[in-house]
């Protein structure tokens, strides 16, 4: 009865049979539900395909912000300033850098161009060096220590050695050694000698054999002194005790024989240059 | 030894002293890299280049102490390679400080990479912005789609028209 009354009211519909109302019924399923009659009217005459590109691209912004939202929120509004990381995280420094923040980041750099610029500076100022030694900067820098302490040990010596340092390379001490002991001793004993006869100064010796001839006359006493106290050798013995400063006196004869077997050594210490010595 | 013969006034003491220094130089240097090749060239300097070597002294006092850090880093490197790698680092590293030159960044208390991340976000959002503003229905597709869940209805709309 109901359908009835329904299709006298709709007549205009067109649905007569059975079959009709299903057709009706599939293409009503077809449609769907609309989603919001309000939106429907809002945008029902607008350009549909732009405002799909519209809203796709409004999607991917809100998708965006939600993520910024959840990240913390920075004192710099300026977008050129922020995107400075991006170009830093694309240095090779910066890379290495990321987990820093920059004031951290900035620190750590300026402290490492410091200290690259310290040795850069000492690495140039070793060039004129490794030169002064017949080297240069292809000598490596695990070498270095050595030219380093080269030259802080000639810093150190003194200027009447230097000539002796790469003089007779070939002559070790223990070969040397021996040849000094021989020439300390005249060495020492001249020293004392000169020491002892300061009037005498620097002058060379008497002869050996003068200052023997001084020695036995002074050794004398008595008659056999008086005898030869008027002799051209007693002369000379007094002349030479004169000249060295000595007192007349009977020691003075063991003091003139000492002294003349010291000229004697010192006679054969000149006399013997080469042995003993030549190992140079 | 013929050579510096002078009798009792041969310098045997300077003879000594050249051996002993020499000597000690051999055994310092010796104990270093190369330190056999540099006694040799020391060895062989005549008194003023000696002189001249000892000037450097300064220097020396000034590399010691930096020698072991230097050792770690450019150990087996010849001093021209470690300059020229030197002076890269130093260029690649103020290029970087050259990258904020007023250093505007270091008021931000978060690590680089966060940071690019947001700066990455905001690029990529104001890209976004400027493809909408310059579409005729820019005001409709601010007004339609401020939220996520009007962006979806719109769009199920738009695919029911």
């Amino acid at each position: 009865m109901r359908l009835d009354r329904y299709f006298k009211h709709y007549d205009d519909l067109g649905p007569q049979t059975l079959a009709d109302i299903n057709s009706v019924i599939a293409l009503d399923n077809q449609i769907g539900i609309p989603p919001d009659d309000r939106l429907i009217v809002e945008i029902a005459n607008l350009d549909l395909d732009e405002l799909e590109r519209g809203l796709s691209l409004r999607r991917d912004i809100v998708r965006i912000e939600s993520e910024l939202k959840l990240l913390p929120d920075l004192c710099i509004k300026n977008s050129k300033s922020l995107a400075l990381t991006t170009s830093m995280l694309r240095n090779g420094v910066g890379l290495g850098l990321c987990a820093q923040t920059p004031r951290e980041a900035y620190e750590f750099v300026r402290e490492q161009r410091a200290r690259a610029s310290v040795v850069i500076k000492i690495l140039n100022e070793f060039l004129p060096l490794l030169d002064h030694i017949g080297l240069d900067r292809s000598y490596p820098v695990n070498g270095l220590n050595a030219v380093a302490v080269a030259a802080l040990i000639a810093s150190k010596i003194a200027p009447e050695h230097r000539s002796w340092i790469g003089e007779l390379r070939s002559l070790h001490y223990d070969t040397f050694a021996p040849s000094l002991a021989k020439w300390e001793r005249p060495v020492s004993a001249e020293r004392d000698w000169r020491r002892q006869v300061l009037a005498y100064g620097k002058r060379s010796w008497p002869l050996v054999h003068e200052i023997r001839s001084a020695a036995a006359f002074f050794r004398k006493k008595g008659i056999g002194k008086w005898i030869s106290g008027r002799t051209s050798a007693a002369k000379a013995a007094r002349r030479l005790v004169m000249q060295l400063g000595l007192e007349e006196a009977h020691p003075q004869g063991d003091a003139l024989d000492s002294l003349a077997q010291h000229v004697q050594e010192l006679n054969r210490f000149r006399e013997r240059p080469q042995r003993g010595l030549s190992v140079g | 030894m013929d050579r510096h013969w002078r009798g009792l006034r041969t310098p045997f003491e300077s003879i000594s002293a050249g051996i002993k220094l020499r000597s000690f130089i051999e055994t310092k240097l010796s104990s270093f890299p190369l330190g056999g090749k540099i006694t040799a060239k020391v060895l062989s300097l005549k008194p003023d280049q000696f002189e001249l070597l000892g000037t450097h002294a300064a220097l020396a006092q000034r590399f010691l102490p930096i020698s072991p850090t230097l050792k770690c880093r450019l150990d087996g490197q010849s001093v021209g390679q470690s300059l020229a790698m030197l002076n890269t680092e130093v260029e690649d590293l103020q290029e970087f400080l050259a990258l904020d030159p007023d250093m505007e960044l270091s008021r931000i208390e978060l690590p680089i990479e966060q940071i690019a991340k947001i700066a990455e976000l905001r690029k990529s959002r104001n890209l976004l912005a400027k493809h909408i503003d310059a579409m005729p229905l820019r005001h409709a597709i601010e007004a339609i789609g401020r939220t996520k869940d009007r962006i979806n209805c719109a769009t199920a709309a738009v695919a029911w028209i």
